[in-house]
């Protein structure tokens, strides 16, 4: 989102980081110096419980984006061709967008018990949105000339819709995916940590509970390097598309 | 006018919701009665109406909402004043974007459980969550719009000599404000989103607090009238905003 940091502006965080070290005692309860936030860390190792969290979280992550892509590109084709299911369904899409993920999982929960279908179903309900809107604009978009093309050229019906529709779709669910892959790992987190299911989000809230501070800290840095990962994943997405699409255009559909 | 207004709405869609809520009727007295997870339209509606009645949604509805509305100012204010003040000095942004740019890529969920660490169950907590997760996209809006102001209207200001206080104020801010409008839509939602959240986790009291509470208590009703109240707090905010932002942006299009 922003380009061009100099690493300079890196100086700030991390002289933060060195006084908090040098300042904060070993025991203390609420600001933990960095280096304790390793050792806990590995204590958590030791048990045998970081990694299994680890790979759960990035599981979710990976399965939610997946099925995010699939269903929120398929509605989203569907609802830029069609102007009357466009019409028919607005409003209570509009409904279900506006949702708050929290308010979601009590039902959810409910509804499916503490599973990891659940967590799946919170998920991909609450963050397949940008991708289903930057679907459907590309689909409405899509320019007049390719599909007399597609006409000229007698093309059957899925024809169409594989060789002209879905190619000019990709750059519109490619930037979708861009911004639902942060709001993906948002809420992946979200329900860990209100269900205590599993995964990382889970090991922090259980580390909260009894007061585990220099835990918690540690897992957050952790889920901060998720976070990096997945911005350096979205600007190689950016990268590739660059490459091999010089119409790419950066306007994004967001919420 | 109001031939104007009635040809806006969309009856086929509202129709849809309509339909929704029947076809839910019909499975939950069917297929769905054999679950105790299911509850029906008519009993989530006479569970909203039953908790309207008697005064205790109104007081949850209320202190979720000056919540999130009192968080979403104090966070506008702050993300503006330090976003306004990252984007309009060249040293200040060289010496603390990237430091930015890490720090906005923890979740912001993650600061949650910290939150509830350092100010145990309390109203602080829920409103020091709701300030932090919607300071981020004011600040990155503003600091982002004021940086890149467009070239043009910088020319403009430069062929006019205009003070630097007076180019912040009749050409950057100005020309910042749509991408504002939106950040402060955004932090908004997220505001009323986290609020529930911090109810539910640092906060016992509100709507989030409510529907944890019916959902442990296998009340499916009360469970689901919660989820419908949320949702439409959430959708009201959002439609509220996008009604008074749009009277600030008119005729932006051809100006830009």
């Amino acid at each position: 989102m922003i380009k061009g940091a100099p690493l300079r502006g890196l100086l700030p965080l991390a002289l933060g980081l060195v006084l908090w070290q040098l300042l904060a005692p070993a025991n203390s309860p609420y600001f933990p110096p960095p280096s304790e936030w390793i050792r806990a860390l590995e204590a958590l190792a030791q048990r045998r419980q970081l990694w299994p969290a680890i790979s759960v979280t990035v599981m979710n992550f990976l399965l939610a984006l997946l099925l995010s892509i699939l269903i929120g590109s398929a509605l989203g084709i569907l609802l830029g061709r069609s102007k009357l299911l466009d019409r028919l369904l607005g409003p209570l899409l509009e409904f279900c967008r506006t949702m708050p993920a929290g308010a979601l999982v009590p039902v959810a929960v409910l509804i499916m018990g503490y599973t990891s279908s659940m967590t799946l179903f919170v998920v991909v309900f609450t963050s397949f949105w940008p991708i289903l809107l930057n679907a459907r604009s590309g689909a409405r978009n899509i320019s007049q000339d390719r599909l007399d093309t597609a006409r000229a050229f007698k093309l059957s019906w899925w024809a169409t819709q594989t060789k002209i529709l879905l190619p000019s779709v990709v750059p519109s669910i490619r930037l979708g995916t861009q911004i639902a892959a942060p709001i993906t790992l948002i809420i992946v987190l979200l329900v860990e940590i209100l269900t205590q299911v599993s995964g990382v989000g889970r090991q922090i809230a259980l580390a909260q509970s009894v007061f585990r501070s220099s835990t918690v800290y540690g897992l957050v840095a952790l889920t901060g390097l998720f976070g990096l990962a997945v911005n350096a994943f979205i600007g190689w997405i950016g990268h590739l598309a660059r490459k091999y699409d010089p119409s790419f255009s950066t306007s994004a559909v967001s919420r | 006018m109001r031939k104007a207004m009635l040809s806006r709405v969309n009856l086929p869609g509202l129709a849809t919701i309509a339909v929704a809520i029947a076809l839910w009727q019909l499975y939950a007295s069917t297929i769905g009665a054999r679950f105790d997870s299911i509850a029906s339209s008519t009993a989530i509606f006479s569970a909203i109406k039953g908790s309207f009645a008697d005064g205790v949604l109104f007081d949850q509805l209320a202190h979720t909402a000056s919540i999130a509305l009192a968080g979403w100012i104090i966070a506008s204010a702050l993300g503006f004043a330090i976003g306004l003040l990252i984007g309009v000095s060249n040293t200040v942004w060289t010496y603390s974007l990237a430091s930015l740019d890490v720090l906005r890529s923890i979740p912001s969920i993650s600061f949650v459980p910290v939150a509830v660490l350092w100010f145990g169950f309390s109203v602080t907590t829920e409103l020091i969550i709701v300030i932090y997760v919607s300071l981020w996209p004011i600040l990155l809006g503003t600091l982002s719009s004021v940086h890149s102001a467009p070239a043009g209207l910088v020319d403009v200001s430069r062929v006019f000599h205009l003070s630097r206080a007076a180019t912040l104020f009749k050409i950057t801010l100005p020309a910042a404000l749509p991408s504002i409008l939106v950040s402060l839509r955004l932090s908004l939602t997220l505001a009323i989103a986290l609020a529930v959240v911090a109810e539910m986790i640092g906060n016992p009291q509100g709507l989030g607090f409510a529907m944890v509470s019916a959902q442990q208590a296998m009340r499916p009703d009360r469970a689901f009238a919660y989820l419908v109240v949320i949702g439409v707090l959430g959708w009201a905010a959002n439609a509220l905003f996008v009604a008074i932002g749009g009277a600030f942006t008119r005729g932006y299009e051809r100006a830009l």
